[in-house]
């Protein structure tokens, strides 16, 4: 293989991997335009949606039919704490809601683990040989992964940008007070952002699922790499968490033959480090007085 | 009993030095550690190598505590740039790091096998007296982070502390450096963090990187909640009321004998988990502090 | 000169605040800026004492370039500074606010705290004689025990003065000292001021209430959009077109 196929390649598994990413960084950042926290269970609701997804998809013979099930459990637990924990902790400081955000990342997670074990799950998806494209390898669950990855952020942007509920989930991440003064009920739109929050995380699990195999951790494994994207990306805005997904998806795959595979995961701390030294506040931190 | 009960005494007091060193960190000036459990790795990996390799254990524990401080300050002087949160989160990254190197770096952990014969003190005696021993050396260090910690606080160098965190604006307008008040009480608190590792490591025998996952770090967050930030006392009633929650819970299986050790695993980490969740809804004044405002 | 600012430049984003300013203050002298507000004052106080980042310029302190010191270096070299609303220690009883200020204290490093409570302790008796000095000269030695969050806001002002006292300052500068403060309050303060000034201190001070500041200052800068627009004595300066009509452009 030549290098030019080589980087061809790694630049493709990483766009793969880059989409889960950029799905995980976008449900961490609606969290944190909506509630202003990062909500570290993020990753758990994730494992939830992957294990749901593949409990029904077992269950009813078929993987469309567990992946709604999948989305519609995990945006129903997604709502659940909001309205038991998140909502109670809005007017309180945002390391509060963090470390709440901790608690139920690990209640999430045992309290599955509790059912469902240790053992790893595969979904039973028929094993394909990769085509070979002029040397350019393409697993076909890649390319299902990144089609259905692309399908879910471009419906996503759609309901965000093409339609009244979006405009008004808009507008109450932008400023609540102000959307809430405008006549919008905010209330029912937190919900409907807290469920749309859900479903994006049980589509990244599923996803996750099908590329490599289902586990308790898999969900906190990525919760670094969606925080860093999220950080590339400014906290603040969808577009540049699915970029900084990316980014960080690309450099994983073509760092980790120098750093060794087993360090992939390290990179995204050091992105995130050498990023926030250059920009302490993130991408949008404005000129602050010395504290 | 005796030494059922000695060993549960030992590892309440190796949580109440966890505990310290993030009431040191977080209480003192904000400073938040989601990482604590790397430098509790590093201090354990420390004295454990080193002692394996024939040095004492007093000098083992020692270079512990060195390790850990130094190792929190390329990260302190991030810290005093970084919004709170995201030092959270560098530090959770952290903590990833170092148990990816131990995984990994097989030349100098052993990996996944795990460093064996860390020597344990006192062992030309008694099971008993080994213990009681142990649990001396354990109370007499949680006796020395008490009193560095009371002398951090009620001092000239407290009084910068608190300056700090009423308004840390004014502080660099009477010509005080936050940052390197700052930076210190996190070395001084990761050394702690370290010096429970290595304390564990010589307790067990033996140190393997699934020891360092992040629940530790939490268990001591939770403890520290529990009992209130900024309090010493809160750190250590705090460290032994979750002890006493999870040493309680192993009884449960002999009143409900068909839950498996796995099972009760996940129960345990699952009320973790609900522990925190009900303790920032229900007790906030436990994690506020003098940081409503942050 | 003792304080020395040129050209600072200071900008947010694409909205330039102040656009290349100087001012000078002279050994011991007592010096105001005064300009409507959204002129630039206080940006160009956060550019000298080193608060926020100025874009261009230099700050001198007795002909040393301070430019590139933070903060607290800049205070350490005999900068002062007030805050327009005071920022005592409010958790922090008076006597501590101000014992909190002397500078170079043994038990402020890590090393002599531990190593050597001796010195410490003798230290202490060192800055207990010094805030003692101060409370006198502020005249708060009667709520030296109350938290400052306690205080009443000219009580505040005095407080801040006394803790800018204690870094042994060559020239401090006084953001709105005399703000929602009562006439006695003021009397009290403008007292506190020349008394200071008698033993050599210098002033800078941003005011909007100019019967009170003119009484201070033997020379007035007038700022007006990032710019200074006029210097000179505060009678002259007053009644120049230019700064009328800065003042009454927005005051109408």
């Amino acid at each position: 293989m030549s290098s030019g196929q080589w980087i061809a390649n790694q630049v493709l598994n990483g766009l793969v991997e880059g989409l889960v990413v950029a799905l995980v960084a976008l449900a961490i950042t609606l969290v944190y335009a909506i509630a202003r926290f990062s909500n570290a269970a993020t990753g758990d609701y994730l494992t939830f949606g992957a294990y749901v997804t593949k409990g029904a998809a077992t269950w009813t013979g078929s993987l469309a039919a567990g992946f709604v099930a999948g989305m519609v459990a995990t945006a129903l637990l997604s709502v659940f704490f909001y309205g038991w924990v998140f909502r109670r902790l809005l007017q309180r400081s945002h390391v509060i809601a963090l470390v709440a955000s901790i608690g139920v990342a690990f209640f999430i997670r045992h309290t599955m683990t509790l059912f469902t074990g240790h053992e790893p799950f595969v979904f039973d998806v028929p094993i394909v040989r990769a085509w070979n494209i002029n040397g350019l390898l393409l697993q076909p669950t890649d390319v299902a992964v990144a089609v259905a990855g692309v399908a879910s952020l471009g419906l996503v942007f759609a309901l965000l940008h093409f339609t009244a509920l979006g405009r008004h989930m808009r507008a109450v991440a932008d400023n609540v007070d102000l959307a809430r003064s405008s006549g919008i009920d905010t209330d029912r739109v937190m919900i409907a952002l807290w469920l749309l929050i859900g479903a994006i995380a049980a589509i990244a699990g599923t996803l996750v699922g099908l590329k490599s195999v289902i586990h308790p951790e898999m969900g906190w494994d990525l919760l670094l790499p969606g925080f860093a994207a999220a950080i590339l990306g400014g906290f603040a805005s969808p577009i540049g968490a699915v970029v900084g997904g990316l980014v960080i998806g690309l450099t994983h795959e073509l760092a980790a033959p120098f750093v060794g595979y087993s360090y992939k995961l390290a990179v995204s701390f050091l992105i995130i480090l050498a990023f926030l030294l250059w920009r302490p506040g993130g991408l949008f931190g404005r000129v602050e007085e010395v504290r | 009993m005796t030494s059922y009960l000695l060993a549960i005494a030992i590892q309440v007091g190796i949580l109440m030095i966890l505990t310290l060193s993030l009431s040191i960190q977080y209480g003192m000036t904000g400073l938040i550690n989601f990482g604590l459990v790397a430098f509790y790795a590093l201090g354990a990996y420390a004295s454990g190598l080193l002692t394996v390799a024939g040095w004492p254990i007093a000098a083992g524990i020692g270079v512990a505590a060195l390790v850990g401080s130094l190792a929190s300050l390329p990260l302190g002087f991030i810290a005093v740039r970084l919004k709170a949160e995201y030092l959270a989160i560098v530090t959770l990254g952290f903590a990833e790091l170092v148990r990816l190197v131990a995984l990994n770096e097989q030349w100098l952990t052993r990996g996944t096998t795990g460093l064996g014969g860390i020597p344990r003190p006192f062992q030309d005696q008694p099971p008993i007296v080994q213990a009681a021993l142990f649990l001396a050396v354990v109370v007499f260090l949680i006796v020395v982070f008490v009193l560095v910690s009371r002398r951090l606080t009620v001092s000239p160098y407290g009084r910068i502390l608190a300056s700090i965190r009423d308004n840390e604006a004014a502080v660099n307008a009477i010509g005080k450096n936050p940052s390197r008040f700052k930076i210190q009480i996190f070395a001084i608190g990761s050394a702690a963090g370290a010096v429970a590792g290595a304390l564990q490591a010589h307790y067990i025998g033996y140190v393997s990187p699934d020891q360092f996952v992040a629940h530790v770090t939490f268990m001591a967050w939770m403890a520290m909640i529990l009992g209130g930030t900024g309090r010493v006392s809160g750190a250590l009633i705090g460290a032994f009321v979750i002890m006493l929650f999870f040493e309680g819970s192993r009884f449960l299986r002999d009143v409900m004998p068909w839950i498996s050790e796995v099972e009760m695993a996940s129960v345990r980490l699952a009320a973790v988990g609900l522990l925190l969740i009900l303790a920032t809804l229900y007790r906030p004044q436990g994690i506020v502090g003098d940081y409503s405002s942050r | 000169m003792i304080l020395s600012a040129r050209d600072i430049s200071v900008s947010f984003g694409g909205f330039t605040a102040v656009d290349g300013a100087g001012i000078d203050v002279a050994e011991g002298a007592v010096v105001g800026l005064v300009g409507p507000n959204g002129a630039g004052k206080s940006s160009l106080f956060g550019a000298i004492t080193g608060y926020l980042p100025a874009s261009g310029g230099t700050v001198s302190l007795d002909g040393v370039d301070i430019s590139r010191l933070p903060a607290y270096g800049r205070v350490r070299r005999g900068l002062g500074r007030t805050f327009q609303v005071p920022r005592e220690f409010t958790h922090l009883s008076v006597r501590d606010n101000l014992s909190a200020a002397v500078p170079e204290q043994s038990g402020e490093t890590l090393l002599k705290l531990f190593g050597s409570p001796s010195a410490v302790r003798k230290d202490e008796a060192r800055v207990r004689r010094k805030v003692d000095e101060v409370l006198e000269i502020v005249g708060l030695g009667h709520v030296q025990d109350l938290h400052g969050g306690s205080l009443s806001g000219g009580q505040r002002k005095l407080l801040e003065l006394g803790r800018v006292l204690l870094t042994d300052p060559r020239v401090v500068l006084l953001d709105e000292p005399f703000g929602g403060v009562n006439p006695v309050m003021i009397e009290r303060l403008s007292e506190v001021i020349k008394s200071l000034n008698d033993r050599g201190v210098a002033f800078l001070i941003v005011e909007h209430n100019l019967a009170a500041l003119s009484r201070l200052v033997g020379r007035l800068y007038v700022m007006d959009r990032g710019k200074v627009i006029a210097e000179g004595a505060p009678a002259d300066v007053l009644s120049l077109p230019a700064v009328q009509d800065a003042y009454l452009g927005t005051v109408a």
